[in-house]
């Protein structure tokens, strides 16, 4: 061992040098004043300490619940420790590694591979465990209304999670983005218990053009070199719409039912990798004989599973309501619905299908024509307007970023003979207005602007 | 066939002139209303497509004026959309209500010094009141038909769900939102030409029966409603004002779910000119039986294409130094009970405070 030290030391090559433990395999590299580790499984309990060369424990530097991915620290960040050769010893789980390290100072860390949101929300994720219930589909949770006097906008963020209330953004980052989130996670009075439907619709990723999708989506920087839980990927995303009134083309009644819905989601817009986890309101329209019959109704989604609907949460027309979605980890995602005028809400645990892994590379905020259970693209429902408001996406990094150009692709959607039946608009940075358009809204019936 | 637009144009271009010299506005096209002064226009012939139509053609149908796609593409879209929506042009049945949707009552700084919160954003600086929320844009103008003087406005914007507030029932709550001119600065603050959507809520014994209707009001005049004209939840509404006159103001309105379209002459009470010194686009609680009502639990009103344009064709952004965002304070001056949040340049929207 005093070999090795005096070996690094002279060649200024910083490697690892374990000397306690038997399988050195988690700590990975070490450069500099930065050790860097990797975890290989969920929901670990992670801590160090720094030791003197004699054995002697001085401080612990890093205590923290993570799950699998690559980290990285600086043991002796904000020390007064004097410079000098330590034992830095790593316990994960079971398993404890040393390194020897000499303390360069209070070395600044430029940039650095751990992620506080990362790690938070997978301690998040295991103290919400703690509370879950299941519901009508296997492997799909859900958690019951905090107890009275339960105040979102004060509690602890394990409280937040505890009680399924999605994770809590910076005010001091973006004032208008916490009041928004703040309004949402105050709406609601009444928690349901969400009684699960299985259907056979597919909102799916965007399709080039495009046929399927109408909205807006905001992607990080460098959307193709990110890892999941990096911190320019996306975290959580929330935004306030109105439900809209479903009915199908002006001057038509087809004697079939009309699809559409708006909703929040993760990823589905870059091709690589084709995954989307989201949540919505579908609002589709039956015609027959003169007479129109709507549904109304709340679902969640995770690409390619076919969507789920919520049989016994109130929609109606004109209903405000606020979305989050988030993930807890590259296969757990999580979405919480409030319905201001109803003031109910619920929350909804549910796990990736299999071979799905979330990315996070973009969020958007869409209205769609679903792929029906024949593979084929539904039409449209006349929805007239649906605006999104308060719209917000934070990275795990904690920033959030606007719509305007380069993070905002507006899209339009398009029929098989490439009208645009739907419209996007965006009246501001945190807003996007969706219209029906063309043969959707009736164009033959007008004197066609489009 | 081909004649007859040109006929149509002359009778209109005639008509617009008589407008400028007569208080009593003449259009073949007019159509008496059961309120004497009142008409309405009847619906353009099939195939008459506003979007090429000359502009005496348009005027001379009731459609609202074309804004000048150079000076605000967006504004015209917005028009553009409108034009081809209003299909279904209504007669209008219309009723007198005992409701007053009055001028920007003001929080004076007796009332509340100094008003701290602020979360509409915009330009200008906060205005507090007791009956508007939303924004005000100002103009200098120098009376009717000068330069800067508000010629034109005209926004969109969804119908919200009337209801009382989480554990109340009693009585009714009002709440409305529209577009309008004056009403806030001398010397037009004691006068108000509006034009808007009332979502109101009435409630006993648990059960609510909320009430939905277009109106427009020329204050101190009541509000008007229009009966016929069909108005539900979320349903998308847009409201172009502009003048005919000083006295004769012209109103377009539409239900984009519906395609139901109104155009109306509606002159000015006694002693009231359209001046333009003020544009706005506002929620607000009406007075009722002279006093301030309970405001509907309205949850939120988007509003957006909130177009305001000068004689002159300027049009200020609610992110101008000359736009306001206005707070609703409760009657005691106590709690904001609607306030505006900022989208862009020109949307926002309104939003329900408790109590």
């Amino acid at each position: 061992m005093r070999k090795f030290i005096v070996f690094t030391i002279l060649t200024g090559i910083w490697s690892i040098s374990p000397v306690l433990g038997q399988n050195p395999v988690f700590i990975t590299q070490q450069k500099g004043p930065i050790l860097y580790f990797h975890v290989a499984n969920d929901n670990v309990h992670t801590t160090a300490d720094v030791y003197t060369l004699s054995g002697k424990r001085i401080a612990r530097v890093f205590d923290k619940i993570v799950s699998h991915g690559d980290y990285s620290f600086n043991p002796f960040a904000g020390s007064n420790l004097p410079q000098q050769m330590y034992i830095v010893r790593l316990t994960n789980g079971t398993r404890t590694e040393s390194i020897s390290m000499m303390n360069l100072g209070n070395t600044s860390i430029s940039k650095s591979n751990l992620n506080p949101n990362q790690a938070l929300s997978a301690k998040l994720a295991k103290v919400a465990s703690d509370n879950k219930v299941p519901t009508n589909i296997p492997g799909v949770f859900t958690i019951a209304a905090p107890p009275q006097g339960f105040d979102p906008v004060t509690a602890k963020d394990v409280d937040l999670a505890y009680y399924g209330f999605p994770p809590r953004p910076d005010s001091s980052i973006s004032p208008k983005g916490f009041a928004a989130w703040k309004k949402g996670v105050t709406l609601s009075k009444t928690r349901i218990m969400p009684i699960l439907k299985q259907t056979n619709l597919h909102y799916s990723p965007m399709q080039t053009t495009s046929p399927n999708w109408c909205g807006i989506v905001a992607e990080p920087h460098n959307p193709f070199t990110h890892a999941y839980g990096d911190n320019g990927c996306v975290y959580y995303l929330y935004g306030t719409f109105m439900v809209p009134v479903a009915q199908q083309a002006h001057g038509s009644c087809t004697g079939n039912w009309d699809y559409g819905a708006s909703w929040l989601g993760i990823d589905g817009f870059f091709n690589h990798p084709v995954d989307l986890l989201q949540s919505g309101i579908a609002f589709d329209a039956y015609c027959n004989g003169g007479v129109t019959y709507t549904s109304y109704y709340a679902w969640y989604e995770w690409v390619p599973a076919a969507a789920v609907s919520i049989q016994n949460v109130t929609i109606t027309p004109g209903d405000v309501i606020w979305i989050e979605v988030w993930s807890t980890s590259a296969t757990e995602g999580n979405v919480y619905v409030s319905n201001a005028n109803t003031q109910q809400s619920f929350y909804i645990d549910f796990q990736a299908p299999p071979g799905t892994q979330l990315l996070g590379n973009s969020a958007e905020w869409i209205t769609e024509r679903p792929l029906l259970s024949n593979g084929q693209l539904a039409t449209l429902t006349n929805y007239t307007y649906v605006p999104f408001w308060d719209s917000y996406v934070w990275t795990f990094g904690g920033s959030t970023y606007p719509f305007s150009d380069p993070y905002g692709f507006g899209i339009n959607m398009v029929d098989a003979s490439n009208n645009v039946i739907s419209k996007q608009g965006l009246p501001g940075e945190n807003s996007v207005v969706t219209e029906a358009a063309g043969p959707a809204l009736g164009g033959n019936y007008f004197y066609d602007p489009w | 066939m081909s004649r007859i637009p040109i006929f149509s144009s002359l009778l209109a271009a005639l008509s617009l002139l008589l407008a400028n010299t007569t208080a009593q506005p003449q259009n073949p096209n007019m159509v008496s209303t059961n309120i004497p002064g009142v008409f309405s226009i009847a619906a353009p012939p099939q195939g008459f497509n506003p979007l090429t139509a000359k502009d005496v053609d348009l005027a001379y149908y009731g459609f609202p004026p074309r804004p000048d796609s150079s000076i605000s593409p967006k504004g015209f879209a917005a028009w553009k959309r409108v034009m081809a929506t209003s299909k279904i042009r209504i007669t209008p049945k219309l009723e007198k209500t005992d409701i007053f949707h009055g001028p920007f009552n003001k929080v004076s700084s007796n009332d509340k010094s100094p008003i701290q919160f602020t979360p509409g954003g915009g330009g200008g600086s906060t205005y507090g009141s007791y009956n508007w929320s939303g924004y005000t844009t100002y103009s200098a103008s120098g009376g009717y038909g000068t330069n800067a003087s508000y010629y034109y406005i005209y926004a969109t914007f969804v119908t919200p769900i009337a209801q009382q507030m989480p554990g109340a029932c009693s009585g009714t709550d009002y709440g409305c939102s529209w577009v309008g001119i004056d009403g806030v600065y001398a010397p037009a603050a004691t006068e108000v030409l509006q034009a808007g959507v009332e979502f109101d809520a009435y409630c006993n014994g648990g059960v609510t029966t909320p009430t939905y209707y277009a109106w427009y009001e020329w204050y101190p005049g009541a509000a008007v409603s229009i009966a016929n004209f069909t108005i539900a939840p979320s349903n998308g509404i847009y409201m172009y004002l502009y003048p005919m006159s000083a006295t004769t103001a012209r109103l377009f309105m539409g239900n984009e779910n519906t395609l139901q379209s109104v155009s109306l002459y509606v002159p000015a009470p006694t002693g009231v000119q359209w001046y333009g010194n003020s544009a706005e686009f506002i929620t607000e609680r009406p007075m009722v039986g002279g006093s301030l009502s309970t405001l509907t639990d309205y949850q939120d009103v988007p509003f957006w294409e909130a177009y305001a344009f000068t004689y002159s064709w300027v049009q200020y952004p609610l992110t101008a130094q000359n736009s306001h965002n206005i707070l609703m304070w409760d009657n005691t001056c106590t709690h904001v009970i609607s306030y505006p949040i900022l989208i862009g340049d020109h949307a926002f929207f309104t939003e329900r405070e408790g109590p």
